[in-house]
């Protein structure tokens, strides 16, 4: 190891000079290169800038504070940094106590040595570092959840309420988070998907990893329903089996499938008339044309009067249809939907 | 003549024209002419004595009892004599072509409109062209 050779800078909070000077003196011997500051009074103390130590050590008992009020208050301004406590016989209690306030660890002044001084505060530090990293991993999760732009929540899986939401869900379904943490799931949902959602659950008990169970009904605050694509995880929230959903709302990729549907079947049915509809007064337009120039004038089978009516009927129709297909090509109108 | 041929169409003037077509080329004197499907059932159960083969020239699309229907219901009859048939129809759907072909009964395909130069491809047909020789 060579915290021998990193710098340490360490601020002392002792009104004792005595003790101050043995606490120095042990320092000296196992760190080569140091920066001891030294006050004698909390309120002293609370002046310094925090960012230019690595650990504080404090005594339990100063004369303008001391106790729980000195502990926390120190620990308030310590922020990051680790804070040892040095404490009598008297006070060993207590500084056991400190350790559940958030102090880093504590030594008994009259057994200080300057191997178990050097060896608190190479761990303190060491742990201090390691909590903080959780603590940051912790805050990016909180933050990936109520930064989503993806509505989420989490909730109990045995009594339904909602333990968080995240402001995109807030947002979203017009509930403040307060409302929310006073209502449960189904109170999101219209009446009849309420089985759906208990099955859902009891149905994918076993599977590890993320469900996805497909769409689901939801109603917004303002009665607006909602089509929600739903995924979630098993989660743990604070010793309670919870659950962390996703509801990723669909409902105008939705319409607009449907739009799309059916202008597909609009086209479709268009096609079947070109082919079908269309094509039936026009053949019959040719073939009487067909008819007329391959017959002499005096056939006594074919009455040009009728055949000059035949031709009119189908071009009266071969119209109507034209105009129908307008008519129905004229009804797709996807941009509506915006 | 030693077979009789049936236009089945809807349309009247259809069944005029294909008729003119059938006698000018020599296909046939007195074709009969039905205006639906049900029509020319009856008239095909009626001809249980006589050993003819019959050629039916069918319209696919008709109201209610359309090509497909009739196709569909011949071989139910129990007809004692052979049945051929050539589509005639206003349709350009490949599908609807690919459909026929898949009956057996079905000897020839023809799109609208008709005309002489379709009748010289009926007497070419394969199935057919036998009866036409003798």
């Amino acid at each position: 190891m060579n915290e021998k050779e990193a710098l340490m800078r360490i601020l002392v909070i002792e009104d004792n000079m005595g003790d101050f000077l043995l606490i120095s003196e042990y320092l000296e011997e196992e760190f080569n290169y140091l920066e001891i500051e030294h006050t004698s009074t909390c309120k002293e103390a609370l002046t310094r800038d925090t960012s230019k130590y690595d650990v504080i050590l404090l005594d339990l008992s100063l004369p303008d504070r001391s106790g729980e009020e000195l502990v926390t208050e120190i620990l308030k301004f310590a922020g990051n940094i680790p804070v040892i406590v040095l404490t009598g016989y008297s006070d060993r209690n207590f500084a056991i106590k400190s350790i559940g306030m958030g102090t880093a660890d504590y030594l008994l002044k009259d057994e200080l040595k300057s191997d178990i001084l050097q060896k608190s505060i190479t761990y303190s530090i060491e742990r201090k570092k390691v909590f903080n990293q959780l603590e940051d991993s912790e805050k990016r999760y909180r933050e990936l959840f109520h930064l989503s732009p993806l509505p989420m929540y989490v909730f109990d899986k045995e009594t339904f309420k909602f333990l968080d939401v995240n402001r995109a869900a807030i947002s979203h379904y017009g509930y403040s988070k307060e409302e929310f943490l006073e209502m449960t799931v189904f109170d999101i949902r219209p009446e009849s998907e309420k089985d759906r959602v208990m099955e859902t659950i009891a149905q994918n008990e076993e599977l590890e990893g993320r469900k996805n169970p497909g769409v689901f009904k939801h109603l917004k605050k303002n009665g607006e329903q909602i089509d929600v694509e739903i995924s979630y995880n098993d989660l743990d929230f604070e010793g309670n089996p919870a659950l962390l959903v996703l509801a990723n709302d669909v409902t105008l990729k939705f319409q607009y499938i449907s739009a799309i549907e059916k202008q597909n079947e609009k086209l479709k049915e268009i096609a079947w008339i070109q082919s079908h509809v269309v094509r039936a007064p026009l053949a019959r337009l040719m073939g009487l044309v067909n008819l007329i120039n391959m017959t002499d004038d005096d056939d006594p089978d074919i009455d040009k009067k009728e055949m000059m009516q035949h031709i009119l009927n189908s071009t009266d129709e071969l119209d109507r249809i034209i105009r129908d297909i307008t008519n129905k090509t004229e009804q797709i109108n996807i941009d509506s939907l915006k | 003549m030693k077979y009789d041929i049936l236009i089945v169409d809807d349309e009247d003037i259809i069944i005029k024209l294909v008729r003119h077509l059938l006698i000018k080329s020599g296909l046939h004197h007195d074709p009969q002419g039905f205006l639906t499907g049900q029509d020319a059932l009856g008239y095909l159960n009626n001809q249980k004595d006589s050993n003819n083969p019959q050629i039916i020239l069918l319209d696919i699309n008709m109201p209610d009892f359309d090509g497909w229907d009739f196709l569909d219901f011949i071989p139910s009859m129990g007809l004692d004599f052979p049945v051929y048939v050539v589509i005639i129809t206003s349709s350009i759907n490949k599908s609807d072509r690919i459909k026929a072909s898949q009956y057996e009964l079905v000897a020839g395909y023809i799109e609208k409109p008709v005309s002489m130069k379709n009748m010289e491809e009926i007497k070419a047909l394969e199935p057919l062209s036998s009866l036409f020789n003798t």
